[in-house]
């Protein structure tokens, strides 16, 4: 239902050009938690924030339902807005610290001219709070937002994004900031939302782990590139990619010693700059060949949901 | 926003500065009922008491103890024979032929001389010339009246009512015996000294109006009861300036008047610094560059000379006329003085646009201005707050500049043009006036200082930052 098609973003900084998406193809379809997985830098967040038409492409299109949504006008941008949330990372950044919580969830409402009286809309907002596990909601809605936690200020967060009753949402990191013991609390409010509304999701993180519990399928990017894409079962019980598998690896697990046996991966340290042209991953693959440094190698099907960019498959 | 209330209100600073501000803003509003002069640089309003005047609570002070203050006194004769009451402010006097009728007015005097002396008294002659009529003041004659007036003595009317005005300040040779009588290089100087003569100390003093019959059958003459007025060297609540206009009523309305100028030029200063610095900083881009680069130019701009030369040219060449000067000053300092609101609210626009929340209700389908006005411009409350209290005393401090320099405004009391017209006349012997000078410079500083604690403490209050708990 929205696929950005051939993402190009780039950053100038003086002389510097940060490429942070070069030529990214993503789709993410009906009901379906799409994970994009990848270290800090990799475009993650550029690449959820342009599929949002909050940041413009250097080339590329996204499209929504067929639409290119960039090219979208009035009622119709509208429409695209109200359908299509984000949440941040950082909910303490991500919400307006002077409003109650009540006028910050039920903002959109008033934007899209939603309710058709006062008592609709505190019904609505009431509900909203109510689904996201901020109860007692009356008092939720009365309190500012330095009066909550990391974790309830995500909830409003998650609030304002469900009060427009969207079909898409970018979830930007939404649990990196919160306590372990209450990501699950979060994660399973996305999963509901997938199961009993049927809201796709796209779940960015850096934490594969995260990934597993909650996604459908999964991106992996690195450098502004997807380097290997497919179903969470077939990306994570088999990994191809060596950057995949480095990843994988690094999550922390309780018994530390099983683990050689799972991979034998050793990132290299990086021993020579990017030349430009190769496998971006190279100066620090372990396995990296002669071609590796001379062709950057395209995403290429190992089987029917399991796609990787590597010269090794 | 109780919250804020209690913050602002735990700040001994906010309290001084809130305290200062109301006083002074209550003397501005009550002007018309704390003072009855509304302009003393006016010569109708002038003299109120004398040049130099201190204030009257500072006669607790030794060196002020016995100045006097304003007396108005109607003075009423002692009893003698032939002098018989008409009615309350009329006596009849019958002077026997040849003879001669002293009607003698106590003046209890308790202070050292007045400025001025000035009687008055209505005064109503035989029909007959034969008849003098010499007024003495502590056994000093003073003035002589004739129907047949041989200088120094003055003329009356026969038969006829005759006002009668004796006024120290206009004495001369040919109207008083007594600058006659002085040497004669005394006689110029003769308005200061008689008050000296007649009233040296505290005491008893008589008005003596002797009245004498040259003819052959007795006469009757009217005299109604002097008035006896001076000017004193206590006045008021701030004493006098060089004129003897009073200090107080310039402080009022020197405070009304400053206070106006600097909320409506703080406003101004705010209302193009906030435009200018919003539209650079949350348009951006080409705008940005320009308005910018506009910005820069008036913010290199030498403020004060520019000032005075803008006044100068627009008020000497009369280029344009018929607008007021205080309007004149006050769009001038305005338009020299929003750079550097504009900068601070260019740079923290800049900020917010690119804050999380802004581009989250972008996400929310949110218009370009219902985030500037829902999000942007009520997060640059403390910013906009601090601005227009830190711009209060710059525009004062700057219009006082220009009237202390006397290119202002110099028909009407200002704190400026008060301080300006005290160092011209600031000397040892009226004690440097210090009645004068004090008030506006203690003025002006409290004000500057209350109004920047205020912006100081709305800063800090009202700043998304304070909410947060950072």
């Amino acid at each position: 239902m929205i696929e950005g098609k051939d993402l190009r973003v780039y950053f100038k900084s003086r002389d510097i050009v940060v490429k942070a998406l070069d030529g990214v193809n993503v789709s993410v379809k009906d009901r379906e938690i799409v994970g994009i997985v990848g270290e800090s830098g990799s475009g993650k967040t550029t690449l959820g924030r342009t599929i949002l038409n909050l940041q413009k492409p250097l080339s590329g299109e996204v499209l929504w339902n067929g639409k290119n949504v960039f090219k979208l006008k009035g009622k119709e941008e509208k429409e695209f807005r109200r359908q299509n949330q984000i949440i941040y990372q950082n909910p303490y950044e991500a919400v307006d610290i002077r409003l109650k919580v009540y006028d910050i969830v039920a903002e959109g409402l008033r934007v899209h001219n939603i309710p058709k009286d006062k008592e609709e809309e505190s019904k609505i907002v009431m509900e909203t709070l109510r689904d996201v596990g901020l109860t007692p909601e009356d008092e939720y809605a009365k309190s500012l937002p330095n009066q909550l936690s990391g974790g309830q200020l995500q909830r409003v967060a998650i609030a304002r994004a469900l009060v427009l009753n969207p079909s898409f949402i970018v979830a930007d990191e939404p649990v990196s900031m919160l306590d372990m013991s209450i990501r699950a609390g979060v994660l399973d409010i996305f999963k509901r939302l997938r199961d009993e509304r049927g809201i796709s999701i796209m779940m960015i993180t850096h934490d594969i782990s995260t990934l597993g519990y909650v996604a459908d399928r999964i991106y992996v990017m690195y450098q502004g590139k997807v380097i290997e894409h497919g179903s969470t079962d077939a990306v994570l019980d088999k990994p191809l990619h060596p950057y995949t598998q480095a990843l994988i690896s690094a999550v922390p697990i309780p018994d530390p010693s099983g683990r050689t046996s799972l991979f034998s991966i050793k990132v290299k340290e990086e021993m020579e700059p990017y030349n430009g042209k190769g496998c971006r991953y190279y100066p620090r693959c372990p396995f990296a060949m002669a071609s590796c440094r001379e062709k950057e190698p395209n995403l290429s099907g190992v089987s029917s949901d399991h796609y990787v960019a590597c010269f090794l498959y | 926003m109780n919250k804020v209330i209690r913050d602002l209100l735990s700040r001994k600073t906010f309290i001084f500065s809130i305290v200062v501000i109301l006083f002074f803003a209550a003397i501005a509003l009550l002007a018309p009922v704390l003072t009855s002069y509304n302009n003393p640089y006016q010569v109708s309003q002038q003299f109120v008491a004398a040049p130099y005047a201190v204030p009257a609570w500072a006669t607790i002070f030794p060196q002020y103890h016995d100045l006097p203050p304003d007396v108005r006194l109607t003075l009423t004769p002692v009893s003698a024979s032939g002098v018989t009451p008409v009615n309350s402010s009329f006596v009849k006097i019958t002077v026997p032929a040849g003879g001669e009728v002293n009607v003698s007015y106590p003046i209890r005097w308790n202070w050292s001389s007045p400025y001025n002396v000035i009687l008055s008294f209505i005064l109503v002659p035989p029909a007959t010339s034969d008849f003098n009529v010499n007024l003495y003041m502590n056994n000093i004659n003073i003035m002589e009246l004739s129907p047949v007036p041989i200088p120094p003595a003055v003329s009356v009317t026969l038969g006829k009512p005759n006002s009668i005005t004796f006024s120290s300040q206009t004495i001369n040779p040919s109207n008083s015996p007594y600058v006659n009588s002085l040497p004669f290089q005394d006689q110029p100087l003769a308005s200061l000294e008689f008050p000296k003569a007649v009233l040296p100390r505290p005491g008893m003093y008589y008005l003596v109006i002797s009245l004498q019959n040259t003819g052959n059958s007795p006469e009757t003459f009217l005299l109604s009861n002097p008035h006896y007025t001076s000017l004193g060297y206590a006045y008021g609540r701030l004493g006098t300036d060089d004129n003897g206009g009073s200090v107080f009523s310039e402080f009022v309305y020197g405070a009304r008047f400053d206070l106006y100028l600097a909320l409506v030029a703080s406003v101004l200063i705010i209302g193009i610094g906030l435009i200018i610095g919003l539209l650079a900083g949350y348009v951006g881009g080409f705008t940005d560059l320009t308005l910018n680069a506009l910005t820069d130019f008036f913010l290199l701009i030498p403020g004060l000379p520019l000032l005075i030369v803008l006044i100068s040219i627009f008020d000497l060449t009369g280029v344009i006329v018929n607008v007021n000067k205080a309007v004149l000053i006050l769009l001038i300092i305005s338009f020299l003085s929003w750079p550097g609101t504009a900068k601070i609210i260019r740079g923290q626009t800049l900020s917010l646009r690119s804050r999380t929340f802004v581009e989250a209700s972008r996400a929310l389908g949110e218009g370009k201005l219902r985030i500037l006005f829902r999000h942007i411009v009520p997060n640059l409350m403390g910013i906009l707050f601090a601005q227009l209290a830190y711009d209060v005393p710059g525009v004062i401090l700057a219009e006082s500049g220009l009237d202390f320099l006397g290119l202002g405004i110099i028909g009407f009391p200002t704190w400026g043009n008060m301080l300006g017209f005290a160092t011209n006349d600031l000397s040892f012997a009226n004690g440097f006036a210090w009645w004068w000078v004090l008030p506006p410079g203690i003025g002006i500083i409290l004000l500057s200082t209350a109004f920047y604690y205020f912006g100081t403490a709305m800063l800090d209050v009202l700043s998304p930052y304070k909410l947060r708990g950072e």
